[in-house]
């Protein structure tokens, strides 16, 4: 069996658009038939928590903080942090890339 | 806790207009601060926190999912809902919104199983744009009752 993707996703608060982000992000992964685990935190904590995952997904208003915080995990930035087309078309590539797909 | 706790009817709003944002996020949390969910000072940090974030609680078009932290004065979970007939946006560049959901959490994830009927809606366009539409609060708290027993 593959290895379960841990991905993280992340808001301001960790709690309300990162955790509605989280379930859009499955509903995708699971159509894309990838197993995977997720959570959601908030971005102040995405340097410790980081080490945990495999992949980040966060709204682009965070892009400059998360990117300054270097994880080294690949990330995924959204405009609509529920919308699966758009999800789909910037998470697939991600997905190629780590053999994933 | 069920979804039907989660949200009352006397919860659901029906709004003309706001003039601002700080207004649509005090409007928001009105139902919650008088019934006693969170405290007065939940809207202020929320919007005290938008200055410094941006609106980050705007998913997509239409929707906002406005909320704090447990300790930006909430006391109970629950959820509002407020319905404006004319769009109001955040930021210069964030998208227009007229369905604003309020959550009061407590915790990071006791509220899982009402977000999931959120993401529900959330994710579906067509049913944004269908409870935009509706005419009446009692309308619009079956609309998010009837998502929650599809679930």
């Amino acid at each position: 069996m593959a290895k379960q993707l841990r991905i993280l996703t992340v808001c301001g608060n960790g709690l309300g658009s990162s955790f509605a982000c989280q379930m859009a992000v499955e509903g995708v992964l699971k159509g894309l038939g990838v197993d995977c685990k997720l959570d959601h935190d908030s971005v102040s904590s995405v340097a410790s928590a980081a080490r945990n995952f495999d992949m980040i997904v966060a709204a682009q208003n965070f892009q400059t903080q998360i990117e300054g915080a270097n994880t080294g995990l690949p990330c995924v930035f959204l405009k609509r942090l529920v919308d699966k087309k758009e999800i789909e078309e910037k998470i697939t590539p991600v997905l190629q890339e780590m053999g994933l797909l | 806790m069920q979804f039907s706790e989660m949200l009352k009817p006397e919860n659901v709003r029906i709004v003309q207009s706001v003039d601002t944002w700080q207004n649509a996020i005090r409007l928001a949390c009105a139902p919650l601060e008088e019934g006693g969910y969170v405290k007065p000072c939940y809207a202020d940090n929320i919007i005290a926190a938008t200055e410094k974030m941006g609106p980050y609680y705007v998913l997509t078009e239409d929707v906002a999912l406005v909320h704090g932290r447990p300790e930006d004065g909430v006391i109970k979970q629950q959820f509002a809902v407020t319905l404006l007939r004319e769009p109001i946006k955040f930021s210069e560049d964030s998208f227009e919104v007229r369905l604003l959901v309020t959550l009061a959490a407590q915790d990071a994830n006791s509220h899982i199983d009402a977000m999931r009927v959120l993401a529900g809606i959330f994710c579906d366009q067509d049913k944004i744009n269908e409870i935009v539409a509706l005419e009446t609060p009692q309308q619009v708290y079956d609309a998010f009752i009837a998502a929650a027993s599809e679930q």
